[in-house]
């Protein structure tokens, strides 16, 4: 088993797009292209309304068409990493309104969208406990593990795609998604290479907050 | 006193059970709910089951019916599965479109489908690009107690294996499907994935199959699918984290209950087999 690649798509990012939104980001991964945006504290609907904390809401929107039963999966998994990172208990009785516009896929939509959320809520000022990176891996028919793939390999087939976010703490696993199957030993190397990578977007977010505050600073 | 306890400070009242590491309906804390599968209870289905796991029950029903396949995948068949939450499942559930709970149900279960875990779709193919089976596969929950996706995998199989098909020859030179509904087969190649549900407490404290309670107290949910060795599914929609040991642990103990629960589904439907 050799990695055929050992790092991550080329990764850019440009905060504060949007004048009206809390906080923006227009972040690209490769080829994949998502644009996240932050909107909170809000005023919570009644219905809605968490007497101990904020509610976080988040909507995906594809690029064609209309968000169907796949988007609500996504979403899902991003709102429930989004109540674990943000302090949800500093705003109670509050809702933060988070979304996710897909603009190219290149392959790894998943990952691309937690990170630019995390970016968009750094942007935003929210208070955070930790952040989060998201790393896609394929293993393909060969058993070689590919990471960050393109979607020209994904359409080629594989035997299993993972998705895997971790915290900037511990490096802990916070979101895990799989497509396919594979045998344990396979899984945990995956997975130990997707935590490696994640130090590679770590780096990425401390450098797009530096670059952000030394222009605000000139 | 103890019911004011746990009113006004559930999750306090929860903790000092964990503290002795037992939980309140007095399983330890790895330990599963009792499974009662029943096959073929629906006579107008093509396939039918009813799980409980504990008190969630739900119930599958599986439709048949032929259609053209798709231009893209002209030798599959399709299997569109759908999970039902209706209001008397839960007093969390509202009546109206499907909500959140259901729709994510309904794509874990689709995204099974869609990576040939649960069948491999070519056999679902009567003549290829020309007509293929369509199997709707219903979920309905009618108690819903936590681990809503353990025991929809478990129905979903079940009823699959219970289905019956009857044989279907194209005639090429008179372009016509000739149906013999005597002679029916049953479905071929049926894999058997197990989902274990996990609920995760701050301090590293991870619970197995928990109910509706727990689920909600907990810090976060993990679902991990195994099929024999292979790792299929480790869906862990956030919450708080996990490290390296506790992953192998989860899996240790889905494959665990995944070897019981085949057992269980072969005898249920060697016996449904015996009875036809």
């Amino acid at each position: 088993m050799e990695t055929e690649q050992k790092s991550i798509r080329a990764l850019k990012c440009e905060q504060s797009v949007l004048s009206r939104a809390d906080g923006s980001v227009m972040f690209s991964q490769g080829n994949t292209v998502v644009m996240a945006s932050v909107y909170g504290p809000l005023e919570a609907k009644i219905q809605k309304e968490l007497s101990d904390r904020m509610y976080v809401e988040v909507n995906y929107k594809p690029k064609i068409g209309m968000p169907g039963v796949a988007e609500r999966g996504k979403e899902k998994l991003v709102k429930t990493t989004c109540n674990h990172i943000i302090l949800t208990n500093l705003h109670p009785r509050t809702a933060v309104c988070i979304t996710i516009q897909e603009m190219q896929d290149g392959g790894t939509l998943l990952s691309a969208s937690i990170n630019a959320v995390c970016l968009a809520l750094l942007d935003s000022g929210l208070p955070l406990q930790c952040l989060v990176a998201a790393v896609t891996c394929l293993v393909d028919k060969k058993d070689k593990i590919v990471l960050d793939p393109c979607i020209r390999t994904v359409k080629e087939g594989y035997k299993a795609m993972f998705t895997f976010a971790f915290d900037s703490q511990k490096y802990n696993l916070i979101l895990s998604h799989c497509e396919g199957q594979v045998p344990y030993t396979l899984f945990q190397e995956a997975m130990e290479l997707c935590q490696k990578a994640s130090h590679i977007i770590f780096d990425f977010y401390r450098q797009a907050v530096i670059r952000k505050f030394s222009k605000e600073l000139l | 006193m103890a019911t004011d306890h746990k009113t006004l400070q559930p999750l306090e009242f929860y903790k000092t059970f964990l503290d002795r590491k037992s939980r309140p309906d007095g399983r330890s804390l790895l330990e599963f709910r009792k499974v009662t599968v029943n096959a073929g209870s629906i006579g107008t289905a093509d396939g039918s089951a009813i799980v409980k796991c504990g008190n969630t029950t739900v119930i599958c029903g599986i439709k048949a019916e032929i259609a053209v396949p798709g231009m893209d995948e002209p030798a599959k068949g399709f299997i569109i599965p759908n999970v039902t939450l209706p209001p008397l499942c839960s007093s969390k559930i509202k009546s109206g479109p499907p909500g959140e709970a259901a729709q994510t149900a309904t794509q874990f279960i689709a995204e099974l489908v869609a990576n040939n875990i649960i069948l491999d779709l070519h056999t679902l193919c009567i003549h290829s690009s020309k007509w293929a089976w369509v199997l709707h596969c219903d979920l309905v929950c009618i108690n819903l107690d936590g681990s809503l996706l353990d025991a929809c995998v478990i129905a979903l199989i079940t009823a699959l294996k219970n289905v019956t098909l009857p044989t279907v020859t194209y005639d090429e030179e008179l372009d016509k499907l000739i149906c013999d509904s005597d002679q029916k087969r049953p479905l071929e190649g049926i894999k058997q994935p197990v989902t274990s549900t996990f609920s995760l407490f701050e301090n590293g404290i991870l619970i197995s199959d928990p109910t509706s309670e727990e689920e909600q107290l907990a810090a976060g949910l993990t679902s991990i699918t195994v099929e024999s060795t292979l790792v299929t599914h480790m869906y862990k929609p956030g919450g708080c984290t996990l490290d390296e040991k506790q992953v192998k642990k989860l899996i240790q103990q889905s494959e665990l209950k995944a070897k019981e629960i085949v057992r269980l589904i072969e005898e249920v439907c060697l016996s449904s087999i015996a009875e036809r």
